[in-house]
This record gives structure tokens, C-alpha cells and sequence, in this order.
């Protein structure tokens, strides 16, 4: 699953490791999110989104859920 | 934090009565190999076979109980640790998609291990009918855990 994460990151000048310790995960999960490998559950896509102050879709992209 | 470091503390105490269990056991079960007259089947290569096993079991036994010991050792660390290493600690261990690799993992290297565990079963038919049977009573056993368990969670969840 695509995600923004990336952008949002590097927008708030933070590294993987700050954010996995903002939102309770390891960097290697935040990799994964970035590039795409691994979807999140909907408890850390909520507390990703919050941290962000985004929505959950403005921060993942769920088109290629709904084509299925 | 309060609520992980009790159950560090709780896992710790039964991994310490389930290896109280398992010290005796991988005592008595050297002993016993100790003392236990050598069978003498007649065929090298049976008696090799057995003597294999025989060789591995108590060894695993007490590989089991330092595990068990080296794991209520880590927790015993956890124990100790300040709020901050505790909650890395805690992150490592609760994080999604490495529990989600766990779970994919175990129930992958489950599943292999039936179906080996039958292949080795109808091999061995041809060689040794006891080795052939124990052989099937382990997937039997493992089957039923497994439709056991599944039930379980099938309900929990």
C-alpha cells in the first residue's frame, strides 16, 4: 500500500526513528510502511495519521483496496 | 510501563516452574540413558538409527532447560531496566509486523513440518514399521493441537 509518510516525515525534518518512537513501532516497520511492503493495522495507521494531524486516507492511499 | 514490567514478571515466573519441571525431567532422562543395556537389533543401520535418537533426546532435553533459563534470565534484565529501555524493550517485542513475521513464520514451519513429518512417515514404511508409526502418532498429535488451538482462537476472536 502506498502511504505519505515519506513526504510527512522529511517535511518535519524527522528520521524513522523518531517517528517509530512517536507511534509505538520499530524503524524497520517504518521502513516497511514507506516503501510500500507492509500495511498497517488500523491502530497504527490511526496513531500514525494523529501524529501527523491528518486522516487516515490523506495519509494512506486506499485506492488499490477499493479496486479490489 | 507498570503493566509491561508485571508481565515480564509473570512470564518470568512460568517459564521458571515450566523449567522446574523440564531440569528433573533432562535428569532423569540422562540417568536413564546411563543405565539402559544397549538393544542390539542385529542391523548396523537400526542400531545406529536408534542410537542417534538416543543420542539427540536427552540433549534436547537439557538444550530446552537452558533455553528456558537463558529466556527468564532476559526477562529478569527487562525487570530491571529504567522506564526508557523498558519501553524500547517493550516496542521490540509488541511491534505489529514483527509479530506478524512470527506468526507467518510458525504457522509456515508448522505446516512443513506435517508434511514432512508424513513423507518421513511412508519412507520410513519401507524400512521400519515402528519408526514408520511413531512417526504418524506425532502428526496425529500435532493435528489435533492444531485443530485444538484453532478452535480456541476461532472463538476468542
Amino acid at each position: 500500500m502506498k502511504t505519505k509518510i515519506k513526504e510527512l516525515r522529511k517535511e518535519r525534518k524527522m528520521s524513522q526513528e523518531e517517528l517509530a518512537a512517536e507511534v509505538g513501532t520499530t524503524r524497520q516497520t517504518i521502513t516497511s510502511l514507506e516503501v510500500g511492503k507492509y500495511t498497517a493495522s488500523l491502530v497504527l495507521a490511526y496513531k500514525i495519521a494523529h501524529f501527523f494531524g491528518r486522516t487516515i486516507e490523506e495519509v494512506f492511499d486506499f485506492s488499490e483496496v477499493e479496486e479490489m | 510501563m507498570k503493566e509491561y514490567r508485571n508481565q515480564v514478571k509473570r512470564r518470568m515466573q512460568r517459564e521458571f516452574a515450566f523449567a522446574m519441571v523440564l531440569v528433573p525431567l533432562a535428569v532423569v532422562t540422562m540417568i536413564h540413558m546411563f543405565r539402559v543395556e544397549p538393544i542390539v537389533s542385529g542391523s548396523s543401520t537400526l542400531d545406529f538409527i536408534g542410537g542417534f535418537f538416543n543420542g539427540v533426546r536427552a540433549p534436547l532435553v537439557v538444550a530446552m532447560s537452558f533455553y528456558l533459563f537463558a529466556l527468564g534470565f532476559h526477562d529478569r534484565k527487562s525487570l530491571h531496566m529504567d522506564d526508557t529501555k523498558l519501553k524500547t524493550v517493550r516496542i521490540e517485542e509488541k511491534d505489529e509486523r514483527k509479530q506478524q513475521i512470527r506468526l507467518e513464520a510458525s504457522t509456515k514451519a508448522n505446516w512443513i513440518t506435517m508434511y514432512l513429518l508424513l513423507v518421513a512417515s511412508v519412507v520410513a514404511s519401507w524400512f521400519h514399521q515402528l519408526v514408520s508409526i511413531t512417526l504418524l502418532v506425532v502428526w496425529t498429535v500435532m493435528m489435533v493441537i492444531t485443530i485444538i488451538t484453532k478452535g480456541i482462537y476461532e472463538k476468542r476472536l
